[in-house]
């Protein structure tokens, strides 16, 4: 607009500087996009349990829980955090076992039909059975059902903790070959999971 | 066509990822989706009106927010789950619990998003002139990305809840990340990096201007700042501000209302310097154009101020003449976003 000043180009690099650009960005999409993952796949996703270690669970404090699992259980640590949950595997037996926080206060069986839906989710194709009392090692009264797929057998087990805040969902799967496996690894769970604050 | 193609994609990664939740959930899904609906309408709105003399173009502040919401958001899950994953496995799930966001978010999150604000400069390159250019299709861009985080998170509560209440459990999501979070957010790291965008455009600017005058052997007067690197160390600090702006936010054991404070202060003052040096540098323009017998001085008036343009253009009553009119404050403006970028 000035007369006398050298103008800026109008916006825009030569085409070739484009390109260049373009390039760019293309090559940091697909760098974070495929390369991290690509990356992470190349590591090994397994970590051995120490035998009678506590896996504590949730928050720090009363609010949490714990489990113990016996020698030869492995733990994917890409697929576990000590707040929200773990996925464990022993042979052919794979565990999952998950915090829930719940939005009021519940008893075993308010929160079972969530969970029923939330098993849908993460397991298509595999059908949970009529839900039946169990006891935990602390004497907590839970929840458990069989599941069953095409090809897989197990349980899926839930315990809400004292103040009927938040829940541990225990589910255990296996071929449907080791469904007995699955069946042991269930009981030990259920039997070593302990509420801190049941303790008190 | 390569931009699209991401969206594309990110789209679909997202889509995949929560299909199956989003077929077990339908209702507490839709709610999910309803509650962003508010925040983009009005976010797109509010963030469009920062720039100062005029909005800007529509199509492409649309594809800012499409960009954010799909190549950036959908790109970001996949390479955060490979890098969280490679946290987890080589410092131990305790130490990824409670640094993983923060160490991972940042670096993958700001690279995806200034992706899209690099992008509209490469289609559209008079969109992007400078630093508050950036900034502007910077925080659109974070905006997009935002309302599809806000919904991912509330429906990964709803996994996190057992299922119980899912709607209630959608509700308070979306009240902690809007109404909490939401003026600290991603559009304020993205309009940061924007900038810096910005000021990587300005300098490429400068620099081929005197590569052309030296190449034209003109003599004459050289703009008041050449390329040196003052404009790629703004550039550089932009973005390191931008992810350490992500990590505070990502950061343990820090009250969420004091990373919002520190995020949306950060971002308010430099814009307001920002926008406080284009006006500056536009009224200049303005009046050495005056001055030059370029641009009549009622114009000159009018032109920076949106309502004092309304009010001319009002007063106007032949169609054809407002058209001019609105014609002649266009061009002008063109030209000041040019010269005072």
């Amino acid at each position: 607009m000035v007369a006398d000043q050298p103008r800026l180009p109008p916006g825009g690099a030569s085409p070739r500087a484009r390109l260049r650009w373009l390039l760019i960005v293309v090559s940091v999409m697909v760098l974070l996009t495929a390369g991290w993952p690509l990356l992470n796949a190349r590591v090994a996703d397994s970590q051995q349990v120490a035998a009678e270690a506590a896996l504590r669970i949730g928050p720090s404090g009363p609010n949490s829980a714990s489990v113990r699992v016996g020698p030869g259980w492995t733990m994917r640590p890409a697929e576990s955090d000590p707040r929200q949950g773990y996925l464990l595997r022993h042979g052919a037996v794979t565990v999952s076992i998950g915090y829930l926080t719940l939005t009021g206060t519940y008893h075993a069986a308010g929160i079972w039909g969530g969970l029923r839906r939330v098993f849908r989710v993460s397991n298509p194709g595999i059908r949970l059975g009529t839900p039946a009392a169990v006891i935990s090692g602390q004497g907590l009264a839970g929840l458990s059902a069989t599941a069953t797929g095409a090809r897989t057998a197990g349980n899926m087990a839930a315990f809400v903790g004292p103040p009927g805040t938040y829940a541990i969902q225990i589910v255990v799967l296996a071929p449907r070959y080791a469904r007995q496996v699955a069946a042991a690894a269930t009981l030990l769970l259920i039997r070593s999971l302990r509420f801190p604050a049941a303790a008190r | 066509m390569s931009a699209v193609l991401l969206c594309i994609f990110g789209a679909g990664v997202v889509i995949t990822e929560f299909a199956r939740l989003l077929l077990v959930f339908p209702q507490a899904g839709a709610l999910a989706v309803m509650l962003e609906l508010p925040l983009v309408l009005i976010g797109f709105a509010l963030l469009r009106r920062l720039r100062p003399t005029r909005a800007p173009a529509l199509p492409w502040s649309a594809a800012a927010v499409v960009w954010g919401a799909t190549a950036a958001a959908g790109c970001a899950l996949l390479a955060n789950q490979g890098l969280a994953g490679l946290w987890a496995k080589s410092e131990g799930v305790k130490f990824a619990s409670d640094w993983s966001a923060s160490l991972t978010a940042p670096l993958n999150e700001e690279l995806l998003k200034l992706c899209g604000v690099v992008m509209v400069a490469l289609a559209a390159p008079l969109a992007v002139n400078g630093p508050l250019d950036g900034l502007v299709y910077g925080a659109l861009t974070g905006l997009g990305f935002q309302a599809v985080e806000n919904v991912t998170y509330a429906l990964n509560a709803i996994l996190m809840s057992g299922g119980t209440s899912p709607d209630r459990v959608v509700l308070n999501s979306a009240l902690l990340r809007v109404g909490t979070a939401g003026l600290g957010s991603h559009w304020t790291m993205t309009a940061v990096a924007g900038a810096g965008a910005g000021y990587l455009i300005l300098h490429t600017r400068r620099r081929r201007l005197i590569r052309d005058a030296s190449r034209a052997g003109v003599t004459g007067r050289q703009p008041a700042a050449g390329p040196g690197y003052g404009l790629l160390v703004a550039a550089a600090a932009c973005l390191a501000a931008s992810l350490g702006m992500h990590l505070l936010f990502d950061a343990p054991a820090l009250a969420i209302e004091l990373k919002v404070a520190v995020n949306f202060a950060l971002v308010a003052i430099f814009y307001l310097l920002l926008s406080t040096a284009f006006l500056h540098r536009a009224r200049e323009s303005l009046a050495a154009a005056v001055a030059a017998g370029l641009v009549d001085a009622a114009d000159a008036a009018t032109v920076l101020s949106r309502r004092r343009r309304r009010r001319e253009l009002r007063q106007v009553h032949l169609p054809a003449d407002r058209d001019k009119l609105r014609e002649r404050q266009q061009d002008i403006l063109t030209e000041l976003d040019a010269e005072a970028a």
